[in-house]
């Protein structure tokens, strides 16, 4: 009882890797089926079954939850369309993909006692690794070696000597802005994701301690109460925010594939 | 009296018109800079600069650990860190005025924050 209390009261409990069911390693990797494994495959299922369901009907007079699947192809068709033109639609799959995987994976976390996968770093690390490795893979495939124009700004007019200088100074600098990129698109859902859930336990916390402590407790557990109910409806801002931010940031990095020259 | 009635009756249509344009620019408005709470901003910020700072530091500090050149690579890199962070942070910072304000923007089309 007490190690359960423990466990709820403690806002970083819920990051907490748990094997469901321990498989065989493979290669000397653990590859036991984890809660970060489960919730991502519900995350997935629930996609699935939610597009298969908005999909089978087609009706031309659309229910809810059709008219709800075709309003997010249509959302994210326009993004591609508005960021990267209509050559950036043969990404389309991957970028909606993308785009539901994060928003179902931050949703599914926003049930109560739910793992939210996104709060890894691990995870969106990958994603944001397998976004780069696209970028770089289908930019020297298209543009070859025009694709290392990315980090060379073009200058126009100029004394060959001052560009010399100029590149010295910008080139490194492009690299590494370029090299920053998965950092930072991985970085900030994770740190969203994390922040916000740590935020709504602590406040959920305090609202529990608050009524078990009395006295003052009664004061302070309404004010955390109210302040929780607040930050859920924020953290479900959030979760459907920083989907759209990884998947138009996806979008204006497949920009600089297809188009690699400024 | 009733040619007078509609002309007031035009004024007060078109007045009652620019009013819901009004609203609906600064809903619009709202809309885009929705989420953009300060804190967020913070985050958004930090991590660009900090990312590109931490970029920097890990490629100097592989090319003195390969080529031997023990501080030198770590420092040179970590200024190139540095200053990739400011334009970082610059380039967001153009991205969300481009967002959040696009009339501010209409003079200078085509400069796309990422180049």
């Amino acid at each position: 009882m007490n190690l359960f209390f423990y466990g709820a009261a403690d806002p970083m409990h819920q990051f907490e890797i748990q094997k469901w069911f321990e498989l065989p390693p493979v290669f000397g990797y653990d590859i036991s089926f984890t809660n970060a494994a489960g919730f991502m495959l519900l995350g997935v299922v629930l996609c699935i079954a939610f597009f298969g369901y908005a999909a089978s009907r087609g009706k031309t007079v659309p229910n809810r939850l059709q008219s709800m699947g075709e309003i997010g192809y249509g959302f994210v068709a326009d993004m591609i369309r508005g960021t990267t033109g209509e050559e950036g639609l043969r990404f389309f799959p991957f970028v909606f993909t993308l785009f539901f995987f994060i928003l179902f994976a931050n949703l599914v976390g926003m049930v109560p006692y739910a793992f939210t996968t996104t709060s890894h770093i691990v995870v969106t690390g990958l994603l944001s690794l397998l976004v780069i490795a696209i970028v770089i893979g289908f930019g020297l495939w298209k543009n070859g070696l025009k694709f290392f124009g990315l980090f060379a700004p073009s200058l126009g007019d100029m004394h060959i000597l001052g560009k010399a200088v100029v590149y010295a100074i910008l080139i490194p600098i492009e690299i590494i802005s370029f090299i920053a990129r998965p950092l930072t698109l991985s970085l900030r859902l994770f740190a969203n994701m994390l922040a916000g859930h740590i935020l709504l336990k602590l406040f959920a916390g305090f609202a529990v301690t608050g009524i078990a402590a009395g006295g003052i407790g009664y004061v302070v557990a309404p004010l955390a109460f109210s302040m929780g109910v607040a930050l859920n409806a924020l953290e479900f801002l959030v979760a459907g925010l920083q989907a759209y931010v990884f998947a138009i940031l996806t979008c204006v990095y497949l920009n600089d594939a297809l188009h690699p020259s400024h | 009296m009733s040619s007078e009635d509609k002309s007031d009756l035009a004024a007060r249509i078109a007045r009652a018109k620019s009013a819901q344009e009004q609203t609906e620019k600064k809903q619009k408005q709202r809309d885009a800079s929705a989420g953009v709470s300060a804190g967020g901003l913070a985050l958004r910020y930090g991590a660009e600069f900090g990312a590109s700072v931490f970029v920097g530091i890990m490629i100097g500090l592989g090319i003195d650990h390969f080529l031997g050149t023990k501080p030198w690579g770590l420092l040179i890199m970590l200024m190139f860190g540095l200053a990739a962070g400011i334009m970082g942070v610059i380039r967001a910072y153009k991205e969300l005025t481009d967002a959040t304000n696009p009339a501010m923007s209409a003079d200078k089309t085509g400069s796309n924050p990422e180049e």
